[in-house]
């Protein structure tokens, strides 16, 4: 998932160890969450406390995503008027958000996660089923996880 | 499928699409140019703009149904069912709203489907908040344009509501030159208005009634909530808020990835390790429970050879002790609930397996160590059925004696080092019993037949209590009547199953156990079937229904010749993810089934009703693939339903053979 574009770099490139797949969360219905449920292979790899407040932000923002309010009416009622013309050049609020959660993805993982030897992935390039966790084997210790 | 057979049915597939656009068009460009002055002139100048606009309205509508995209899951990478396939059960429970929700594996796409998701055979994808097929428009209904597609429907009622009374009045002040063109062709416009308005009004109905119950087309015809609670419904006012208001999802498929930028290179940080946290193994990421850290302060030590032990599935063991595997079958043979009438020689080796995984549970369970033994053992029982994949199982399935055994002891040694996954462990003895219950349900419940009207009987039963009250209709086929004829006392015992937490972790428990215990009922109710199918034979007149997509079903004839078990080959694991590669996905892409575009329904469309199987089959040959396959199965809903199935009715049987203008 990590691309290098450089030849040198490709000798230090950590090899990919395991992926952990954290699922959605169907509690409140078929609103985009996901668990925030520790799980275990992270155990070793990165803070509980940490791993949780990324997860919860990020549920934080498919809630706003998601949110059925006033912008979201106008947008459609707009979107009625003009017989949804306006979908070739405005970009829904949805979407809207996703570039948002895909920036703080990017974010996390270059200031938390890859620090640490993971790396999340986008859920929406899963269809938004589950969030990818890449673990990265630690070549410094030698002992795999 | 052959590229010729291909393009053909991809031609054929364009034809109700391209009738109902022309129809449309066609029909209303006749009205605007031969009716439409004249109203201008005789009723009010505003007839032609309003007709206009609405017309417009209703192409726009139509244009979106038919090209966005209803919400295509793409399929799963390599990686996410590296550890799944083969090895996981068929399905998964998930808790929504209090209301237990099985979520299916889907062996095309390789994702258990989210709530609400189905795959369309018609277009090979998994839909998310399927809906139908529709052929009208040529594209699956789904999350993202259903909104569109009940707009259309209700603005096209409406037009059509105009061309009716536009084009009568015309007709009824021009009596006197009816064959005149003018008159000839708004008499055409409205006679192909008048065909197709009742069953367009009628699919309107239908919606407005699932949008104010909050229901799919695809939970209406299956009777997924007939008599449960529907937990995904927000209240009529709700529904129509979310339908119209709820802002646009976006597209799965076809995104622009970004590759990322990221460098991953080591040596890597590592968090502070100086707590004492005990290692959980999430299987599946259910709802574990995490209050142990204070609990295992001992076993930090153990637990490294364990993680190992449970990240990679165990090495086969050598062959057990006798003596211990007598023991246990003594011990299970007072404790397992279910009865093994029928022992076929190569089901021995399943029904040992699974009685010494239950003798050896209960023999731990009993353990003066207590609650904290236990689901270790369901735990390393857990690992055990990972590991060994039901295709180990069920193809050499004489190993599996030996497996078990081994996997148990080793892990006996080391006790109390799982924290329990249960919070209420003390009700394991209890809840394993029922476990082995309630999977028998659930796997009898896959095979088909009532499981989909079974179901939300038994799902929801940890929270309604009412469990003594809801003996399944006797309406069921014969076939999976052994299902209904499970004690009040097993059922309760369910109930408290689906009471306590991650249901989804039980599955993954015993999910071998459960298959061979499965294994045993499945011979029993063979013999069931046998004897119903003797009598059925009058009622039915022919039992290969053809319309059902139950591979257990089509198989029976099969099956009877292997019913003693010992001979022919080794019996499919119904409940596993790789029959239903094996068998059922012929259901989903092989035989083309109309039904089979509701897949998931598929396996549980058995009719309540004698009559309805050969009304529907011949109907369905009849008719082949061109109607909405959602609307055909509406007329064999029970009569229970009468509200709800009355306007199916109607519109399964007036819309397919009509093509709305």
């Amino acid at each position: 998932m990590a691309n290098t574009h450089n030849m040198q770099d490709l000798h230090h490139q950590a090899a990919v160890a395991s992926k952990v797949y954290v699922q959605r969360d169907y509690n409140s219905g078929t609103i985009c969450r996901f668990q925030t449920k520790f799980p275990s292979e992270l155990e070793s790899r990165v803070d509980r406390q940490q791993f949780e407040e990324t997860m919860q932000t990020l549920n934080n923002l498919y809630a706003e995503a998601e949110k059925i309010g006033g912008k979201s009416y106008l947008e459609g009622c707009l979107a009625c008027m003009t017989a949804y013309t306006i979908f070739l050049c405005m970009e829904t609020h949805y979407e809207k958000v996703l570039k948002k959660i895909a920036r703080f993805i990017k974010e996390q993982n270059e200031k938390i996660y890859a620090p640490l030897g993971l790396l999340l992935t986008d859920p929406i390039e899963r269809g938004l089923r589950v969030v990818e966790i890449t673990i990265f084997e630690d070549r410094s210790i030698g002992s795999g996880r | 499928m052959p590229t010729s057979g291909g393009e053909r049915i991809k031609a054929s597939a364009f034809i109700p699409v391209s009738t109902a656009a022309v129809l449309l068009v066609g029909s209303t460009t006749l009205f605007f140019v031969f009716t439409c002055p004249w109203l201008a002139v005789t009723v009010s100048i505003y007839v032609p703009p309003c007709s206009g606009i609405l017309f417009f309205f209703v192409l726009a509508n139509f244009t979106m149904a038919t090209f966005m995209d209803a919400g295509v899951l793409p399929m799963a990478n390599e990686d996410e069912d590296k550890d799944d396939d083969f090895r996981a059960p068929l399905y998964k429970n998930v808790d929504v709203k209090g209301v237990q929700v099985r979520m299916k594996w889907c062996a095309s796409c390789h994702f258990y489907r989210p709530p609400r998701c189905s795959h369309c055979s018609v277009c090979d994808h998994c839909v998310e908040d399927f809906d139908h097929h529709c052929p009208w428009v040529n594209n699956c209904i789904g999350r993202r344009n259903y909104r569109y597609f009940f707009l259309f429907l209700l603005s096209l009622t409406l037009h059509m509501v105009g061309v009716l009374s536009g084009g009568l009045l015309y007709i009824l002040h021009h009596l006197e030159d009816l064959w005149k063109l003018h008159c000839t062709v708004t008499l055409v416009v409205v006679s192909v208005s008048g065909l197709f308005f009742i069953p367009v009004l009628g699919l309107t109905g239908f919606h407005l009634y699932l949008v104010s119950r909050g229901r799919t087309t695809n939970e209406q015809v299956t009777g997924k909530f007939q008599g449960g609670v529907n937990p995904f419904t927000q209240g009529c006012c709700g529904n129509l808020e979310y339908l119209i208001c709820s802002p646009i999802s976006p597209k799965y498929t076809a995104r622009p990835i970004k590759k990322s930028t990221v460098r991953i290179i080591p040596p890597f940080l590592r968090p502070e390790t100086d707590r004492q946290i005990p290692i959980i193994k999430v299987e599946d990421n259910g709802i574990q429970c995490h209050d142990i850290q204070n609990k295992r302060p001992s076993t930090d030590g153990m637990e490294e050879p364990d993680i190992r032990r449970l990240n990679t599935p165990p090495p086969l063991p050598p062959k057990p002790d006798p003596n211990v595997l007598k023991s246990h079958l003594a011990t299970l043979e007072g404790r397992v609930a279910v009865a093994p009438e029928q022992q076929g020689g190569s089901s021995r080796g399943h029904d040992l397996s699974s009685e010494l995984i239950l003798g050896r549970l209960d023999q731990q369970l009993a353990f003066p160590s207590g609650p904290i033994s236990a689901p270790l053992q369901l735990n390393s029982l857990t690992l055990n059925s990972r590991s060994l994949t039901l295709k180990h199982a069920y193809r050499h399935h004489n190993k599996l004696p030996v497996l078990y055994p081994e996997g148990l002891i080793s892990h006996q040694v080391s006790p109390g080092l799982f924290p329990p996954h249960n919070p209420l462990s003390n009700r394991n003895s209890l809840s394993y019993d029922s476990l082995v219950n309630s999977s028998d349900a659930h796997y009898l419940a896959q095979r088909g037949g009532p499981p989909l009207h079974y179901h939300p009987h038994f799902m929801t039963l940890g929270h309604e209590g009412s469990v003594l009250q809801r003996p399944p209709p006797h309406t069921y086929s014969p076939m999976f009547m052994g299902v209904t004829r499970q004690s009040p006392q097993d059922l309760s015992q369910q109930a408290l199953i689906h009471r306590e937490a991650s249901p989804v972790r039980y599955d993954n428990l015993s999910k071998t156990i459960m298959a061979s215990i499965q294994e045993r009922r499945e011979l029993e109710e063979r013999d069931r079937v046998l004897r119903m199918q003797a009598r059925s034979q009058a009622l039915y007149g022919c039992p290969d229904m053809g319309l059902y997509d139950i591979p257990s079903r089509r198989s029976l004839p099969a099956d009877s010749m292997r019913l003693p078990g010992s001979r022919g080959p080794t019996p499919p694991a119904y409940g596993s993810r790789e029959f239903l590669m094996s068998t059922g996905i012929l259901g989903y892409g092989g035989t083309r089934s109309p039904l089979s575009s509701a897949s998931s329904s598929s396996l549980t469309r058995a009719p309540r009703t004698s009559s309805s199987p050969l009304q529907s089959s011949s109907s369905l040959q009849s008719k082949g693939r061109s109607p909405s396959p959602a609307y055909l199965p509406p007329d064999r809903q029970a009569p229970p339903s009468s509200s709800s199935s009355t306007l199916p009715s109607t519109l399964s049987s007036a819309s397919p053979p009509d093509i709305p203008p």
